[in-house]
């Protein structure tokens, strides 16, 4: 009588232990990532005012987001006394074809600002040239106009704001110190920039 | 959810309807009274042991021979009583109303036997194991799983912000921490230090924590120790019972709502119920000198319980519901280092907003469900056998704030499954011996749901299959009681990820080990017991150890297992070394008149020792990112827990504590991040009997002091400078703070039932601190001052 009944409780427990193997189906394998808003490119295009075929493009560019691969940033080279309309793209190059995020950054404009920040020996100076649409006659900074002065060497940070405050202080003039919000890019190390006579 | 509600709402309404019956007369304040005679010469018997099992409840008879027993129900009940040298009576007694009755005992003709004497024996515990006082259960109604256990020596708490709380055991957390939830091992998704252990504290009517390594009887994992969160047992008797909490806290505006209601079967003898349900919503709380933006809380927790018990067998069935959605600090979400640097320095949340109860990203998402099934049976000569199944379903979702219209989607979506299967025998004392043999599986799987979330999985899916076996046993001699364990368990882990070219990987491992336990406990005298317990434990590496991988939006850093930052290396889960640790702790308890002194020692030694701590910055297209990674080390960990208490009048009552941990990197001869200062705490309580209407009344004042964690990595001088291979922490560490809390209890009699009331005042000056284990130290203070009101009625109970 004693262990006989011991005896019938072992099987149950095999039992038990098979169903919960059992529950397992075979095909585990994960579907693929879609990092979705991953932004692995900055574009900057410069176009001359004065002359529509002198054109300088420039990338920042990180293969892996967030990965620890180290990005890889262009050189830009200008000419002195000019003046530039500057547009701005953003890609996904994860994706084939790549994603042009540039498209969900002017979509959402009123969520977003593009900051440029220029270091103090280099000759150049940036004004908006857009509006993110919201009424206020906040610039969103997809399309800028920068003019060089005198030859200088230096560099130019681009810092894309995600959640911004635009009313604050001296930001919709470009200064980022009241603007709060995230950084969705901030091209760190900055474009090394050169303007030459 | 409308359902979830619905359900809440009937279990209120059941409540509220049982309460009117209460009131309205239906009588479960019955007294039993009677008196116990020799049959023969019709003496009186006195110090006789009377006992009613269905409602396991008994006294002893008077000198004339008399007793009392209160709060019955009508019905029917089997009376037992026990006295030495008679034979035992079982007596069945019908019981409607108020009435004496008389109860006659045979002499017994034999001589007692030495078996039963011994018998009689009870093996002292060996373990240390310290338990909140009803009062402390109280005085933490409302609060967290890892706030309440804060009361207890030697238990602290790592937190992320005031909404995310987890127990910490002489230092260790976590993975090295097993939960177990009413008797099953709580498999929540609780291995990040923002993943609170996904459990209602009002569900336990018991919360205690065992600090030894307790692997041998629980399982590989419980290097730091074991949380036990008891419901009480299920009624067996005929009658309905229940309580009603509600919880007001000023800070953040929290309403709490908890209730449970239980009866017994009139028509089958031994079969009971019990519906419990919690509801909280909390909205932001508040620092000292400003509002912690986005720390909002939502919970609806529900639980079912039956069960079947005779003397012989018994079965039970619980199931349980868990669900939240909790605010993560607005100003915790930074972009970039360049944020959490300005965070560091201003010392302000970067973001304030007017108090609100809105729960906006980033947030977390949580759903728990326990499904318990457990028979036992009493064999005759054998002992007892139990077998227990445990299903638990995770769901986690944490949401971020994300660019074009996704933040309605989670970032991160896991759901986590475990089955377990315990079957354990509890054998009959062999001679002096008596002990257990336990089996236990478990299977796990975890999943995560990419497409839904767009995102790279902080951790990959998984599968875990493990088992042990068991054998523990113990023997109480005279003044001295003996255990001895031991225990084999293996694991197979299976992890399938896609790397970051998007190929499939697969990683495999296997592993096994032995756990020993062996411990005594000595009685000197009355007053003074010595427990001691030397214990191995070990425990494989986690999945997020190995496998944590990407950015933690919610806290703006990067976390890696030990596999993705050693990725070119191409290395398997074997790869890497089991955690093995082996913990001394010696307990001695003092207790003599008014003085009662509880003090431990412990030395814990853990090689292979696995922790995160900040290593680098990272560059990427979002700018520099803080880096935490995952190593290996050998750990040494020693420390002090002391309890005292002191009567100093019979009103007048002091309590002191103190707890104190010190770890080291054996290996580096170097600090460890992220472990609990010293923290003491000063109690002096007064009580007097009644007050007009109130009664037990007492009033206390607590003073609260942590110290500076002064053995802690350095901070960085320059935050652009990280220092190679040494340990460092990106912000100094917060300051010594002392606190002040005051608090005041009382019963008022309504009626027949008793209300329990309890105010405090937590932080009563509103100090402005930062506490070194809450994780939101880098961007905010901890709440201030907090006005506390707890209600707690029972109607209809004998609980």
């Amino acid at each position: 009588m004693k262990f006989y009944n011991l005896f019938r409780l072992v099987p149950m427990a095999v039992i038990f232990g098979s169903l919960m193997m059992a529950c397992d189906n075979d095909d585990d394998t994960p579907p693929p990532i879609n990092e979705e808003e991953l932004i692995t490119t900055v574009n900057l295009v410069f176009t001359n005012n004065a002359d529509a075929t002198d054109v300088v493009t420039a990338s920042y560019f990180d293969e892996d987001g967030t990965g620890p691969t180290a990005p890889v940033v262009d050189a830009i080279v200008l000419k002195a006394n000019s003046s530039y309309s500057v547009s701005v793209a953003f890609f996904n190059e994860e994706e084939t074809p790549a994603e042009n995020v540039t498209l969900e950054v002017r979509k959402e404009a009123k969520e977003h600002q593009i900051f440029f920040e220029v270091s103090d020996n280099l000759m150049l100076s940036h004004a908006y040239a857009d509006d993110d649409d919201g009424g206020n006659g906040n610039p969103l900074g997809l399309e800028n106009t920068f003019k060089t002065t005198s030859a200088s060497t230096g560099t130019l940070r681009v810092i894309l704001i995600h959640l911004p405050n635009k009313g604050a202080d001296g930001v919709s003039d470009g200064n980022r110190a009241n603007a709060g919000g995230e950084p969705d890019v901030d091209t760190t190390p900055p474009f090394p920039v050169t303007i030459r006579q | 959810m409308k359902s979830i509600i619905l359900f809440f709402l009937i279990i209120f309404v059941l409540a509220v309807s049982a309460l009117a019956q209460e009131i309205g007369g239906s009588n479960c304040n019955l007294v039993l009274k009677g008196i116990l005679l020799d049959e023969k010469t019709k003496n009186p018997l006195a110090l006789a042991a009377i006992w009613i099992d269905t409602l396991n409840r008994g006294t002893i008879t008077n000198d004339d021979g008399t007793f009392e027993i209160r709060g019955f129900c009508p019905g029917e009940f089997v009376i037992d009583i026990h006295y030495l040298g008679y034979k035992e009576l079982q007596q069945t007694v019908m019981f409607t109303e108020d009435q004496p009755y008389t109860f006659f005992l045979e002499q017994e003709s034999k001589v007692l036997d030495e078996i039963t004497v011994l018998g009689v024996q009870e093996a002292k515990p060996i373990q240390p194991k310290v338990t909140l006082s009803a009062s402390e259960m109280m005085r933490s109604s409302g609060t967290s799983l890892g706030e309440s256990l804060q009361a207890l020596t030697g238990v602290t708490m790592l937190q992320t912000g005031p909404t995310i709380s987890k127990p910490v055991i002489h230092g260790l957390h976590s993975n090295r921490i097993l939960i177990l939830n009413n008797g099953i091992r709580q498999e929540g998704q609780q291995w990040g230090s923002e993943h609170a252990p996904e459990i209602d504290p009002f569900i336990a009517t018991e919360l205690s924590v065992i600090k030894g390594a307790e692997s041998v009887r629980y399982g590989a994992d419980a290097i730091g120790g074991v949380v036990l969160v008891e419901p009480a047992p299920l009624p067996e008797a005929q009658g309905l019972s229940g309580e009603l909490n509600l919880v007001g806290i000023s800070n953040n505006g929290m309403v709490v709502l908890s209730s449970w209601i239980e009866g017994g079967s009139a028509r089958l003898k031994g079969l009971g119920w019990r519906l419990q349900g919690t509801l909280k919503k909390a909205g932001d709380a508040q620092a000292a000198d400003y509002r912690l933006t986005n720390t909002g809380l939502e919970e609806l927790n529900f639980s079912a319980a039956t069960g079947f018990h005779n003397a012989t067998w018994g079965a039970d069935l619980f199931y349980s519901y868990f669900s939240t959605e909790l605010g993560i600090l607005r100003s915790a979400h930074v972009g970039n280092y360049e944020n959490f640097i300005t965070s560091i320095q201003t010392q302000k949340p970067r973001y304030e907003d007017p108090f609100s109860y809105d729960i906006n990203n980033p947030k977390q998402k949580i759903s728990h469900q326990l499904l318990k099934a457990s028979i036992h049976r009493q064999f005759f000569d054998v002992g007892k056998i139990s077998l227990t199944y445990g299903g638990q379903f995770n769901n986690r979702q944490e949401f971020d704030i994300r660019r074009g219209g996704r933040s309605d989607r989670p970032a991160l979506l896991m759901e986590l499954g475990t089955s377990t299967l315990d079957a354990v025998l509890e054998h009959d004392a062999i001679g002096k011996l008596n002990g257990e043999i336990g089996l236990q599986g478990m299977f796990q799987k975890n999943e995560n749901d990419v497409v839904e979330t767009g995102t790279r999985p902080l951790v990959p899916n998984y599968k875990n299959y493990s088992g042990g076996i068991y054998i523990i046993e113990n023997i109480a001699l005279d003044r001295l009681s003996l255990e001895a364990g031991l225990r084999y368990d293996f694991r197979t882990l299976q992890v399938v990820r896609r790397d970051r070219e998007n190929e499939v990987k697969r990683y495999s491992g296997n592993f096994n080990n032995v756990s020993t336990t062996v411990g005594a406990s000595y009685q000197f005298s009355d007053h003074f017991i010595l427990q001691t317990t030397l214990a191995t434990a070990w425990r494989p590496p986690n999945i997020n150890e190995l496998f944590s991988e990407g950015v933690h939006h919610a806290i703006g850093r990067i976390e890696e297992g030990l596999i993705i930052k050693a990725e070119p290396n191409q290395l398997g889960i074997n790869d890497f070394d089991t955690e093995q640790a082996l913990k001394w702790i010696n307990t001695l308890t003092y207790e003599t008149g008014p003085l009662s002194v509880e003090a431990s020692v412990y030395y814990n030694y853990i090689r292979n020792f696995i922790y995160l701590r900040p290593t680098n910055t990272r560059l990427t297209i979002r700018g520099f990112f803080p880096v935490f990674q995952y190593e290996q080390t050998a750990a040494e960990f020693h420390g002090l827990d002391l309890r005292a208490k002191y009567n100093l009048t019979s009103s007048i009552f002091y309590e002191g504590k103190a707890s104190i941990v010190r770890a080291n990197d054996k290996k580096k001869s170097d600090e460890l991040i992220f472990i609990p200062a010293d923290r003491f705490t000063h109690r002096l309580e007064y009580g007097f009997k009644k007050a007009g209407a109130f009664e037990d009344i007492t009033i206390s004042t607590t003073l609260t002091t942590v110290s500076k964690q002064r053995n802690a990595p350095p901070s960085l001088e320059d935050f652009y400078t990280i220092p190679e291979g040494r340990s460092f922490d990106f912000a100094p560490v917060p300051d010594a703070y002392q606190l002040v809390g005051f608090d005041a209890g009382a019963t008022v009699a309504i009626g027949k039932q008793t209300i329990n009331i309890g105010f405090e005042i937590a932080n009563l000056f509103n100090v402005a601190y930062r506490d070194y284990m809450n994780n939101f130290r880098y961007y905010a203070d901890d709440p201030g001052r907090n006005f506390i009101l707890r209600l707690k009625y029972n109607f209809g109970g004998t609980r």
